[in-house]
């Protein structure tokens, strides 16, 4: 079982990645905001972070970048869920370290799934 | 004197003293008539001496005359018995048969001999026979005669030898009027030179006159016709002419106008004070030489005798001639309509200033203008109220310290004047405003081309208008990202529920419901999608990425894609491949992928049969991509709508198909290519034949 932890502000595209992942034999444990997200990231020790770009207080690439600050997490790789697919943030958040981007509104549940299982494949 | 006259005058001196002496004593002896005849003899030579000596009479002609006094004295003397008888008269015989002979008469003297000698041997003769004193005075007679005779011949050949000197002399004298005749001609000649000369001069002048008459007719004519008054003064200040307008004018006729003084026939007036005659511009023209210009402003009055006052304008100018002043001339006009003119264009001046100004000062623009050397010279309200201050500015520098410009704004406007063009500048930062500035060269057209005579720097506050628009922007992304949020919660459970619960979907009705909340959420991200892609487009925040993309293959795998929706409409997509099979651009993949995708789907959307074919051209730095179907065309009317917001292809203005899409998807379309350096259009459209689209991306 791999362990996913999604950070994402909005309960209901919460609710809704919780019972993608948990109905394709994932264990799966949910953040409302950033700090919440970097709190739990530290108890859990998840196998991989599906990080929401546009939050409150704290954004996506902040968050990123205390993730891969922290020698406890930064190895775990981070998968950004963005609905913009603007070329700024994408370049700034390769070079913070984030493995790969998910456009959340375009794509999927199945498509998901199976990309998400792909970056757990390429992490082992 | 020659030697001859000199032995003639000895002779005579000899004749003298002897005929003297021996009258004398024929006197002294009681012989008193012989002596006084031998006197008179005496005297009568020495007259002749003398008249030659003082009178200078010809030495020949006394010496005839001598002879022949001394001949007569001799015949008397020997009729009287005087001078020792025969002998003595012998003796006087060869006087004048000497004189004759001396004065170069050898003939003569040989002739007289001669005569002598027969009158000798005669006398002795005629004493000796008849020894009768009568006789001998009839002889002497003779003699006498004999004598005059030869004179007269002598004197007779004289006249002739003194014709023929004559008539060569008259000879000569024809000769001499023939020379002048001659000369004459010549003179004749030179003098009828002279003539025609004459004559051309004569003619010329005449010619001269006739033009000098000429102008003077132009020149009267001239000063009688003209619109201006105009007279002549003399150096006396007296009217010389005065032409009819002036007559009219002054209320005068020549006839009572010419001889009188100027000052005497019309009053002048500076504006209500009258001018002393001294400083009249005609007796100031006379008296300084100089021309004197008198116009509206001078306010200079004309009141004539009938009491008419009119305003005048006028130009004096002094005659001169060698260099004094001979008379005055002066022409001048009723300015009364001037007066009117420039009164009211004083008046219209004042009232467009107050309009002007009033408009100035209603602006909600700030106004600012300056003169050239860029003091400032009007500033509006508005001005004032948008920079804060309450009196005015100084010049442009004390403006330029106000706002923060770069390049400076007296750069700018030198720059304005430079170029002679309004300059723009946006977004220039005062305090927490937003000003929008232009600069505006003022300049007149004068003949000699414009003179720039200040500027008008205007600014508008547009921090308003500026919080409006990025708030217009904001609203869009946004707006956008909110809507999507949940979209992606419908979108996703609807998908889950269909691929997980299909179970549980075993109603048809509620399969479909679900089937149409899923399609109609994916309907709605595009929506969105296309609002915040247009909203990032227009806003320029959107990049693009510069990669080697082979347009070639990701058409052939966008074909791929769409392939099912084109059969599902019966149609067939073709793509025609160039001969490398590959044509590189540089592009953002992503956004050529979403153009390519745009194109196509459209071709499908609005072909109901046929084909869509897609082909590709190499132009050097350019690769250009065509696309054309087979479908329904697009209306000329409605072409040039294309690549515009909302605007679906073939729809009218007014009606739209909702179901076909936003009618974004050209505009999005062009603002791509464009952003990636290409460009797209229309190339042809004909209706029920189809449409030709085509762009190109830099390679």
């Amino acid at each position: 079982m791999t362990k996913i932890l999604i950070i994402e502000d909005d309960p209901y595209v919460q609710r809704f990645y919780k019972r993608l992942f948990d109905t394709s034999n994932h264990m799966t444990d949910i953040a409302g905001g950033g700090a919440e997200g970097l709190e739990k990231a530290k108890t859990m020790l998840p196998d991989l972070i599906l990080l929401d770009v546009m939050m409150p207080e704290m954004n996506g690439l902040e968050v990123l970048a205390k993730l891969k600050a922290d020698e406890l997490l930064k190895h775990i790789p981070v998968v950004m869920l963005t609905v913009l697919s603007d070329t700024g943030t994408v370049s700034e958040a390769t070079k913070l370290g984030a493995t790969g981007f998910l456009i959340k509104s375009e794509i999927d549940p199945k498509e998901l799934t199976n990309k998400v299982d792909t970056y757990l494949m390429n992490k082992k | 004197m020659e030697i001859s006259k000199k032995i003639v005058f000895i002779f005579s001196i000899l004749g003298i003293s002897v005929l003297g002496i021996m009258g004398l004593d024929n006197l002294l002896s009681n012989n008193a008539s012989v002596g006084v005849t031998e006197l008179i003899m005496s005297l009568l030579l020495l007259a002749n001496i003398l008249n030659y000596v003082f009178f200078q009479k010809s030495i020949r002609t006394s010496s005839f005359v001598i002879v022949f006094i001394l001949l007569v004295s001799l015949i008397f003397m020997y009729i009287n018995g005087g001078i020792g008888g025969k002998t003595g008269i012998l003796w006087f015989a060869t006087f004048p048969i000497v004189a004759t002979f001396l004065m170069g008469d050898l003939l003569g003297s040989v002739g007289t001999l001669f005569l002598m000698a027969i009158c000798g041997v005669l006398l002795h003769f005629g004493f000796t026979v008849f020894n009768f004193i009568e006789t001998r005075q009839l002889f002497a007679s003779m003699i006498t005669i004999l004598l005059l005779i030869r004179f007269y011949w002598k004197h007779n050949q004289e006249i002739e030898s003194k014709m023929e000197h004559k008539n060569q002399q008259l000879n000569n004298y024809l000769d001499l009027i023939a020379q002048e005749s001659k000369d004459g001609q010549n003179k004749t000649r030179v003098l009828e030179k002279t003539k025609m000369a004459m004559i051309n001069l004569l003619e010329d002048s005449r010619e001269l006159e006739l033009k000098i008459k000429e102008e003077r007719d132009k020149v009267s004519s001239i000063i009688k016709s003209m619109g201006e008054g105009l007279f002549v003064l003399d150096e006396n200040h007296k009217v010389d002419l005065i032409n009819p307008v002036a007559e009219k004018l002054l209320d005068l006729t020549s006839g009572e106008a010419v001889g009188k003084d100027w000052s005497m026939l019309v009053q002048t007036y500076n504006g209500v004070r009258p001018i002393p005659t001294e400083e009249r511009s005609t007796i100031s023209a006379l008296k300084e030489g100089k021309v004197i210009l008198t116009d509206l402003e001078d306010n200079h009055y004309y009141l004539t005798k009938s009491g008419r006052r009119f305003p005048v304008t006028s130009t004096t100018t002094p005659i001169t001639k060698d260099g004094k002043v001979i008379g005055a001339i002066k022409v001048f006009r009723d300015a009364t309509k001037d007066k009117v003119s420039k009164e009211h264009i004083e008046s219209e001046v004042i009232n467009r200033t107050a309009q002007l100004s009033a408009s100035i000062n209603s602006l909600t623009l700030g106004f600012i203008m300056t003169n050239k050397e860029g003091v400032v010279s009007l500033i509006n309200m508005a001005a004032k109220n948008i920079l804060k201050i309450q009196s005015s500015l100084g010049s442009l520098s004390d403006l330029n310290k106000l706002l923060t410009i770069n390049p400076t704004l007296v750069d700018l406007v030198d720059k304005s004047h430079k170029e002679s063009k309004l300059i723009e500048i946006n977004d220039v930062v005062f305090t927490n405003k937003v000003l929008h500035l232009y600069i505006s060269p003022i300049s007149t057209n004068k003949q000699e081309g414009p003179v720039d005579i200040g500027t008008v720097i205007l600014f508008e506050d547009v921090t308003e208008e500026k919080i409006i628009q990025r708030s217009r922007d904001e609203f869009f992304s946004i707006a956008s990202h909110e809507l999507r949020t949940p979209l992606t919660a419908i979108r996703g459970n609807t998908a889950l529920i269909q691929d997980m619960y299909k179970d549980k979907l075993k109603d048809k009705e509620l399969a479909e419901m679900v089937e149409d909340i899923h399609s109609s959420s994916i309907r709605l991200i595009n929506i969105v999608n296309d609002f915040l892609n247009v909203s990032r487009l227009e806003m320029g925040r959107m990049e693009f990425k510069k990669e080697k993309v082979d347009i070639v293959k990701l058409t052939s795998d966008i074909v791929g894609e769409l392939n099912q929706m084109a059969k599902e409409k019966g149609l067939s997509i073709n793509v025609d491949l160039p001969k490398k099979s590959t044509l590189t651009v540089l592009a953002d993949s992503e956004r050529l992928k979403q153009v390519i995708i745009n194109l196509i789907s459209n071709g499908i959307k609005y072909t109901d049969k046929g084909s869509i074919n897609i082909s590709f051209e190499d132009k050097g730095k350019l690769a250009k991509f065509i696309i054309s179907d087979t479908g329904r065309g697009i209306a000329s009317a409605n072409q040039n709508l294309l690549f515009h917001k909302f605007q679906q292809a073939g729809s009218s203005l007014f009606t739209r198909d909702t179901t076909k899409g936003t009618g974004l998807g050209l505009y999005i379309s062009k603002l791509m290519v464009n952003g990636m350096g290409g460009e797209i259009a229309l190339v042809d459209s004909v209706i029920d034949k189809g449409s030709v689209f085509m762009f190109t991306l830099p390679k």
